[in-house]
């Protein structure tokens, strides 16, 4: 009864932890190991989950959990490994663009990702979380445990490093 | 560069990134847009800042969850749970309250349904929505998981008499997550569940002749799209909000149409 309804709410949204585990951590093996304890502890604590959403709820232990992991096991740098290959997208054949739009949409995608990889963490997870998971800043303040203050003003910050970096690509 | 306007209202270029995240209120973002008017340099950063989230929700790279990582998670779990079984247990009866909590809900929409004649329209509708939401609860959204909708239409053959309309709109950013067959009144019917940023949308379809405009309902917190065209009666079902579900809708009803 409490594992079906655990699985109700919360493994739908296991797509997006480990993306944000992806892009805090860097490859695919941290990831989901982060995600694969940030899972069982959200299961032990879910008695103290109490209706709030449970997306925001997930993201916020796969953060903190991420950050724990990442303090203990690694610098603060990202580094992608190649794993960007084999999250492409499925595309259908039949409206398969252009081998010129394709490489073009490669490019764009490249610089995107290049862009946000640059960002510093702090500025990273605030603009995962605003523009990727579309969270409020009050969300978001509770997920990070910060003031909304600093919410937006980190979230100010990262728009404009992700500006300048991808003025800077497209030359 | 200040603004000052007739609410009394101070709006600057401080306000932007509060402008553009949705998080002033409407008072407040009326008098940012006021100030837009005279600020050429906030207009620009707001195109900028747009194009910025356009391109990062639909280039920046997503990894989804390995279905490795599922199992694991999965048996991780019951581990868990067996572990625990004896320790929890008092408290509620959910499953009795759930019961006694239904058969108020029945009893309360018995009287309406009595007063206001419902059309089958909004029979239907309600149906659906219910469908979704026991979906969404029981963690059943999707039976057949696929991107192709030469996967999922298949799966459909030989399950239901309807052969389901599944649309590529991956060019529209609603990527095709899977299937679902629901029973949402006394007949099963189709589901097929698209992607819409952080949010899933349920296509529900059964033949129907004719052509609608879509109708837009909210039904308990839901975005409800229902319209006609290629010979079905379409119900979208989303926890998206009412203007993601219309882009949707928009993709859809232009994609169906170049369709037999």
């Amino acid at each position: 009864m409490r594992q079906s309804r655990f699985h109700a709410m919360v493994l739908p949204h296991l797509d997006d932890a480990v993306n944000l585990a992806w892009w805090l951590a860097g490859n695919r093996t941290d990831a989901e190991d982060i995600v694969q304890e940030a899972v069982l502890r959200a299961f032990k604590y879910f008695d103290r989950f109490s209706g709030e959403k449970a997306r925001p709820w997930l993201l916020a232990i796969v953060r903190n959990t991420g950050a724990t992991w990442m303090a203990k096991n690694r610098p603060r740098h990202l580094t992608l490994v190649g794993d960007v290959a084999e999250a492409e997208p499925e595309r259908p054949e039949e409206t398969a663009p252009s081998p010129e739009q394709q490489s073009e949409r490669r490019e764009l995608q490249h610089e995107i990702d290049r862009a946000m990889a640059a960002l510093p963490p702090d500025f990273r997870e605030v603009i995962l979380l605003r523009e990727i998971q579309e969270l409020s800043y009050k969300e978001i303040a509770a997920i990070l445990d910060v003031p909304i203050g600093t919410v937006m003003s980190r979230i100010a910050r990262g728009r404009k490093l992700l500006q300048i970096q991808l003025k800077e690509a497209v030359g | 560069m200040s603004a000052f306007d007739p609410m009394g209202y101070l709006m600057d270029c401080e306000s932007l990134h509060l402008y553009f995240d949705g998080e002033l209120d409407t008072v407040a973002a009326l008098a940012f847009e006021k100030h837009l008017e005279t600020c050429a340099q906030c207009r620009t950063e707001l195109a900028e800042f747009r194009e910025i989230r356009r391109h990062l929700q639909s280039e920046l790279t997503r990894m989804p969850a390995s279905d490795g990582l599922r199992q694991k998670i999965q048996s991780g779990l019951a581990d868990a749970d067996e572990a625990e079984a004896p320790i929890r247990r008092r408290g509620w009866n959910w499953q009795k309250l759930a019961v006694a909590a239904a058969m108020i809900a029945m009893v309360s929409s018995g009287t309406t349904f009595y007063l206001e004649q419902p059309s089958e329209e909004s029979l239907w509708t309600h149906g659906i929505v219910n469908a979704h939401e026991r979906a969404l609860l029981a963690g059943h959204e999707i039976d057949v998981v696929s991107s192709s909708r030469h996967t999922v239409k298949p799966w459909f053959s030989g399950k239901t008499t309807i052969a389901p309309l599944v649309a590529d709109l991956t060019d529209a950013g609603f990527p095709l997550i899977g299937g679902r067959l629901d029973v949402p009144l006394d007949r099963a019917m189709p589901a097929i569940v698209y992607r819409a940023g952080a949010h899933l949308i349920s296509l529900y379809m059964r033949p129907a002749d004719g052509e609608t405009a879509p109708r837009l309902q909210k039904i308990d917190g839901f975005s409800v799209l229902a319209w006609r065209q290629n010979g079905f009666a379409f119900t979208a079902v989303t926890d998206a909000d009412a203007t993601e579900a219309g882009a949707f809708q928009k993709a859809f009803a232009a994609k169906a149409a170049t369709m037999p």
